[in-house]
């Protein structure tokens, strides 16, 4: 079945939550008249992303009525974006929603808030400790939300997939480091690598959003992707200019791709555990947790 | 802060002036050393901001490693002088006297005539930077640091020259609220004359800081300490007695006049780009200047 996905690759202002709300109403309904069935914004959509000490100002809760009543308006459209989530403990959080007709169905609060380099983004809000999916229903199943810098850790996506998501929606806001130069230029195909890779080892679909515009001395980059599960190039949005890059995925597909490609059934989740079990013990100056059990084992019968 | 003034709902912004003073002496002798420096330079308005920052380095660094340079202009108030030299005797620091009158002159003849509220700031800006212009010539003759004299409530508000009388290489009185000010420059010794005056720019005949801003500095303050260090939200200063027209002018205020306490935003177009991932303190190893050098 096809599935028609929109990216809005547009530049939110900054600070200005009520304009960007506005200009999310508008771009979400270009989507759906293009036809799409999902339409996904860049992270922090409705805030911009150099918000500093802006964030408590911005800050939404993820049952608000203003997030929800922008799917109101596309009935049974799916709508990702990104946001600042305040929790009711006041954790204020750059989160991703999953809205469907008016309704908050899923979110993704940033697990990885990149605070080195150019990124301060720990200074300013705290990490989700959640890695989930959302069930969508027919045909897509399960969707995986992550927010730019998860995508940067590649368990994350590999365990969305593990946790039966079909497309991973990463909405970003990736500034430009040297436009142009070779260096930027390999920025960019980092970015590009990851994505193919993901979609090839989790045989998952891919979109990725990400935004335009400058924001005091940062220019975002763009280029937004929809990627099939096979790990091809549906759509690819251009470089530093707004756009709508829409796509079109046969969810068909998937089921025979799995059956030709069954990385996921393989994957050794046990073995994966006790290998990380044992990691983080030894990291920690502690006894491997399943040392005796497993000594135990291997001297019992064969 | 006394325990009437905690109860107050909008209190103005209370301060140990002794501990300040403690704080703000060691700050600059830690700034000048960092930098391979022992004298600052000040301009001297006769001001109460200005007599503090004096007062401060003097402090700091003992007299002789301050140099108080007052910049008439023309129609500059004589009592405003008188005030300066006030503090040069109190303090017994150098001083020098450069009228900048003849300096500006030229370029205020290119604005034109008329006295409208646009070409009175475009004036007192030029004759702010020009004021800058000799400060920083008078402190590479003196082998000083320029001392900034704004306080938090200007730079706040905004209410400032860019490249002028905010241009300094540290800036001790930054973080004190124009009434916080007066406290720390009573427990310094600035002379009372100075204290009880009312805040001028001095850059037309009549004006004053009060009249310009259209509210006391009182009021300001108390705004500014709610809305800023407190974080209060307009509606919650409203709730507590503050007027709602002023608070949303203050609100605005300091808003719009955020660029002029940053430094401008630099493009990014290379890996690492200074003030966004090239990250350095200000003195480092290897950024001292050798005494002497220039």
């Amino acid at each position: 079945m096809e599935y028609r996905i929109a990216l809005a690759q547009l530049a939110p202002r900054l600070g200005e939550v009520d304009a960007n709300l506005e200009l999310a109403g508008e771009w979400l309904l270009r989507g759906v008249g293009e036809g799409a069935q999902l339409v996904a914004f860049p992270e922090l959509a409705l805030t911009g992303y150099l918000l500093s000490d802006l964030v408590p100002e911005v800050a939404m809760r993820a049952d608000d009525a203003r997030l929800a009543s922008l799917s109101r308006q596309v009935p049974g459209v799916l709508v990702a974006i990104g946001f600042v989530e305040e929790t009711d403990e006041h954790r204020f959080c750059n989160s991703a929603a999953l809205l469907r007709d008016g309704q908050l169905i899923g979110l993704h609060r940033k697990v990885y808030l990149p605070t080195y380099g150019l990124f301060d983004e720990g200074r300013f809000t705290r990490p989700g400790d959640r890695i989930r999916t959302v069930e969508v229903g027919e045909p897509l199943g399960r969707i995986g939300l992550s927010v730019c810098e998860d995508f940067w850790h590649a368990s994350l996506p590999m365990l969305q997939a593990q946790d039966g998501a079909s497309l991973l929606v990463n909405v970003a806001a990736g500034p430009a480091r040297a436009p142009g130069s070779a260096a930027g230029t390999r920025a960019i195909a980092g970015w590009h690598k990851m994505q193919d890779t993901y979609a090839l080892l989790g045989t998952v679909a891919v979109a990725f959003c990400n935004r335009v515009g400058n924001e005091e001395g940062l220019t975002f980059w763009g280029g937004s992707r929809i990627l099939a599960a096979d790990g091809s190039t549906v759509a690819e949005g251009p470089l530093y200019e707004e756009a709508l890059v829409v796509g079109s995925l046969e969810t068909d597909d998937l089921r025979m791709q799995r059956y030709q490609l069954p990385l996921l059934a393989d994957e050794r989740l046990d073995l994966v555990r006790r290998e990380l079990d044992r990691i983080i013990a030894e990291r920690a100056g502690l006894p491997a947790p399943e040392a005796e059990e497993v000594a135990e084992s291997e001297v019992g019968p064969a | 802060m006394s325990a009437d003034a905690e109860r107050e709902a909008a209190p103005l912004p209370a301060i140990d002036a002794q501990q300040a003073v403690d704080v703000i002496t060691s700050f600059i002798r830690a700034q000048l050393t960092q930098a391979g420096f022992e004298r600052v330079v000040v301009g001297l308005s006769g001001g109460v901001d200005s007599a503090t920052v004096a007062f401060l380095g003097a402090r700091a660094l003992g007299a002789d490693n301050v140099l108080a340079v007052r910049m008439p202009y023309r129609t500059s108030s004589p009592e405003s002088e008188t005030d300066a030299l006030r503090v040069v005797e109190a303090l017994g620091c150098a001083t020098e006297r450069v009228e900048i009158t003849p300096m500006v002159a030229p370029m205020l003849a290119l604005l034109g005539e008329g006295d409208d509220a646009s070409l009175r700031v475009r004036r007192g800006n030029v004759m702010a930077r020009q004021r800058m212009i000799v400060l920083y010539d008078r402190s590479a003759a003196f082998d000083a640091l320029v001392c900034g004299t704004s306080n938090k409530t200007e730079a706040l508000l905004g209410y400032g020259t860019q490249y002028g009388d905010m241009a300094a290489a540290i800036a001790p009185i930054g973080d004190l609220y124009k009434s916080q000010l007066r406290a720390v420059a009573t427990c310094l010794g600035v002379p009372e004359p100075i204290l009880v005056k009312p805040p001028s720019a001095d850059l037309w005949p009549g004006q004053t800081d009060e009249g310009e801003l259209g509210a006391g500095y009182d009021d300001l303050d108390r705004i500014l300490y709610a809305l800023v260090d407190r974080r209060w939200s307009a509606a919650r200063c409203v709730a507590a007695g503050l007027d709602g027209e002023l608070v949303a002018w203050v609100g605005r205020r300091v808003a719009r006049y955020e660029f002029k306490r940053q430094l401008p935003p630099v493009a990014k177009v290379s890996l690492r780009t200074p003030g966004i991932d090239h990250l350095y303190p200000r003195r480092r190893p290897g950024s001292r200047r050798e005494p002497g050098a220039p």
